[in-house]
């Protein structure tokens, strides 16, 4: 679709099991955020800690554009 | 003159009932900056080997740092150290909220507690002026009545309080020290060491207007700058939004969560205590000292509210290791530690303890009180976190905690008292993270979870974050060979980094919005010194080394450095069954990290390493 584009997905760790089908290429909508793409995946936000795009670290903000490689880290820690 | 500090140490003779105070130049303070390698200065000087911890030769030191108070989100922590009457060594916890920078701008950069008071007192230093006053007519009020009691005797509500209950006062040394009602020096047993001082609180007022700054333009844009990033970055953001409760699904995702005295790794009621259980209490966020985090919970379903929710350590302790999936339960359990003064961690491992030997017959309904308590039971929990509080029955014998408990209570009990040097772990299982366990046995306060980040997050991309520590592979979470033991030597620096700076683990690198590189910045910004993340990582190791021969010179060496029974056993279910530390494996990480660490084979340091830290005197 036009409307759509694919990014390729690393779920690390026990986010591993959020993981769709086709991670390498996955359909999402132009223009989503890592916020709205967490929520897509039906990940509580809660399990994630961090997520890179491209090698940076993201913000929830942060718009995903076409070919994007996004890594997403879960909230495992101490303190 | 000195910039973010006041060169000014106060130490309080409690047995004369006088104080003077100890002036250092800028080369000692550059040297030791605050935290635990300020308070180990003291312990070197002050206390003699093999004293009780619980008797007057114990020392007693509160000790801010050079950057704490200064109004950088985050940089608010104090350290309380003393010897352990947990461990007979180094002992130290650290706290945030609003003492450390109110004793900063009330003139001293650290308290000196020495001797024993006759009577009990409290301190209270009002802008720079002195006062011991009888506490008498106090002592045995629990924490929010006496905050409430001194604020009308003092006639001021804005002082802060670093107070004992009666968990202190009756020397538990599961005892911690509460300020505002809702921040612990949780570990170490520094409540008991206040307690047998007769000292019920410390009470601080100071200037309004902060401490001076080198450059207060070059800070008020980097204040700017790092609280932008807080309100941005992704694990800040998730801090605020769920505290560390969000640990608990985690752990149980994971399948790590300590269960039931370590029995289990997998609660089946961990999701009422996990953030989609917690919301339906949550009542509010809380915060420290001009931070904007906010990582700390309220809750509305406990009577005195300032008490404030249970944060991670809380939800295992009481939750999931006693088998308590009723968190109104946990809550309440929670209010009762704080009120009474006890250490949620040290408190919840040892009612655990109790469950377990029920459970297997070791105690019976007679020696409980009247029925037996085992695993579930959220009523009894609360009932023997009473007794412990109070020292009646049971809880006298469990109040000394699980490795005395179980010397006294004998029949086999010691199969299931967990710790390491004397004191109870927090609920993170190395089984499913190696370095935690490296974190346990080696640090100097017994068992810690907080020595090092654990490993997990910097996996795939993560270990970005620790690139600028040296660190370019992953260190996976089960690996024990050199790469994790190096891993864990960066990571140990940069939170002794964090102690001895009197920062917040969660506001600063590796995973945490301020990078170092920002940070050099803000020291400079605060005290005028240029400096570097090499300076910063010899501080850090520094403040390692000083509380490393603390316990050289009590006895203690690498035969001390161990886990417990059960991390030699099999995780018993969930998606990590059946792994296990192997010991031989366990014991040559050990070994790589005492080379690493240029300390010999027994554990303790070479005198290339204390000199190479400015460490002679030491040697």
């Amino acid at each position: 679709m036009e409307d759509n584009m694919l990014i390729k997905l690393t779920l690390e760790a026990i986010l591993g099991k959020y993981a769709p089908d086709n991670p390498d290429a996955y359909e999402v909508p132009f223009g989503m955020n890592v916020g709205a793409l967490i929520a897509k995946l039906g990940i509580p936000e809660h399990l994630v800690m961090f997520v890179f795009v491209n090698g940076h670290m993201a913000t929830l903000d942060t718009i995903l554009q076409d070919n994007a490689s996004v890594s997403l880290c879960p909230y495992i820690c101490g303190g | 003159m000195p910039y973010g500090y006041n060169g000014k140490i106060l130490v309080v003779d409690l047995t004369a009932g006088t104080w003077s105070v100890d002036e250092h130049d800028e080369t000692w303070y550059r040297t030791y900056w605050g935290g635990g390698a300020l308070a180990s200065w003291y312990m070197h000087k002050f206390i003699p080997t093999k004293t009780d911890p619980l008797g007057p030769e114990n020392v007693l030191i509160f000790a801010a740092s050079v950057l704490c108070g200064c109004g950088m989100s985050g940089f608010n922590r104090y350290t309380v150290a003393a010897m352990s009457p947990l461990t007979g060594g180094f002992g130290e916890s650290e706290a945030a909220g609003y003492f450390g920078p109110e004793m900063k701008h009330a003139g001293f950069d650290a308290v000196v507690f020495k001797g024993k008071s006759s009577k009990p007192v409290y301190l209270w230093i009002n802008k720079g002026q002195v006062e011991l006053r009888p506490a008498g007519q106090l002592w045995g009020m629990e924490n929010a009545p006496f905050l409430d009691a001194v604020r009308a005797e003092l006639g001021d509500k804005k002082i802060r309080i670093a107070s004992i209950g009666p968990a202190g006062e009756k020397m538990s040394r599961l005892a911690c020290i509460i300020n505002e009602l809702a921040h612990a020096n949780g570990r170490s047993g520094m409540g008991a060491v206040m307690g047998s001082k007769n000292l019920k609180a410390v009470i601080v007022r100071g200037e309004e207007g902060g401490i001076e700054l080198a450059n207060p333009e070059a800070f008020k844009e980097l204040n700017l700058f790092h609280r932008k990033r807080l309100g941005e970055h992704m694990p800040n953001v998730g801090m605020r939004k769920f505290g560390t409760v969000q640990h608990m699904m985690a752990q149980q995702n994971s399948g790590i969560l300590p269960t039931r005295n370590w029995k289990d790794c997998q609660f089946e009621d961990a999701a009422k205590l996990g953030w989609e259980g917690y919301e339906k209490v949550f009542d509010g966020n809380h915060t420290c000292y001009k931070c904007t985090v906010a990582c700390k919970r309220k809750v509305n379903n406990i009577a005195e509210k300032r008490y404030g929710g249970p944060e991670y350590e809380t939800l295992a302790a009481l939750g999931s290791m006693c088998g308590v999936g009723d968190l109104d339960a946990v809550c309440r359990g929670h209010e009762i530690c704080n009120a009474m003064g006890l250490d949620t961690v040290g408190a919840g491992a040892a009612v655990a303890f109790a469950m377990e030997l029920a459970e297997k017959g070791i105690l019976d309904a007679k020696d409980m009180g009247g029925r037996l308590i085992t695993f579930g039971d959220g009523a009894g929990m609360l009932e023997l976190l009473g007794t412990i509080a109070r020292r009646e029955g049971l809880g006298d014998v469990l109040a000394d905690g699980v490795k005395r408990a179980a010397e006294r209570i004998g029949k086999g009990s010691e199969e299931y008292a967990f710790h390491v040097k004397g004191q109870e772990p927090a609920f993170h299982d190395p089984r499913g993270k190696t370095g935690v366990g490296l974190g346990f046995a080696l640090s100097p306060t017994g068992a810690d979870h907080i020595e090092a980040p654990h490993e997990v997050p910097f996996q795939g991309e993560g270990v970005k974050l620790v690139n600028p520590l040296g660190i370019i592979v992953a260190p996976k979470a089960l690996d024990n060979g050199p790469g994790k033991v190096r891993y864990f030597i960066a990571g140990e620096k940069t939170w002794a980094m964090n102690n001895t700076l009197g920062i917040c683990n969660f506001v600063v690198a590796p995973l945490f919005a301020l990078s170092y590189t920002k940070l050099c910045e803000v020291v400079e910004a605060v005290t005028g010194w240029s400096t570097s993340l090499h300076e910063l990582m010899l501080v850090a190791e520094r403040s390692m080394v000083l509380a490393r021969m603390f316990n050289v010179r009590e006895g203690m060496d690498s035969t001390d450095d161990t886990l417990f029974r059960r991390m030699f056993e099999p995780l018993p279910e969930g998606p990590l069954k059946g792994t296990t530390i192997d010991p031989k494996e366990f014991k040559n990480m050990l070994a790589m990290y005492y080379a690493m660490m240029n300390w010999n084979e027994k554990g303790i340091p070479r005198a290339g390493a204390l000199y190479n830290l400015s460490l002679e005197s030491l040697s």
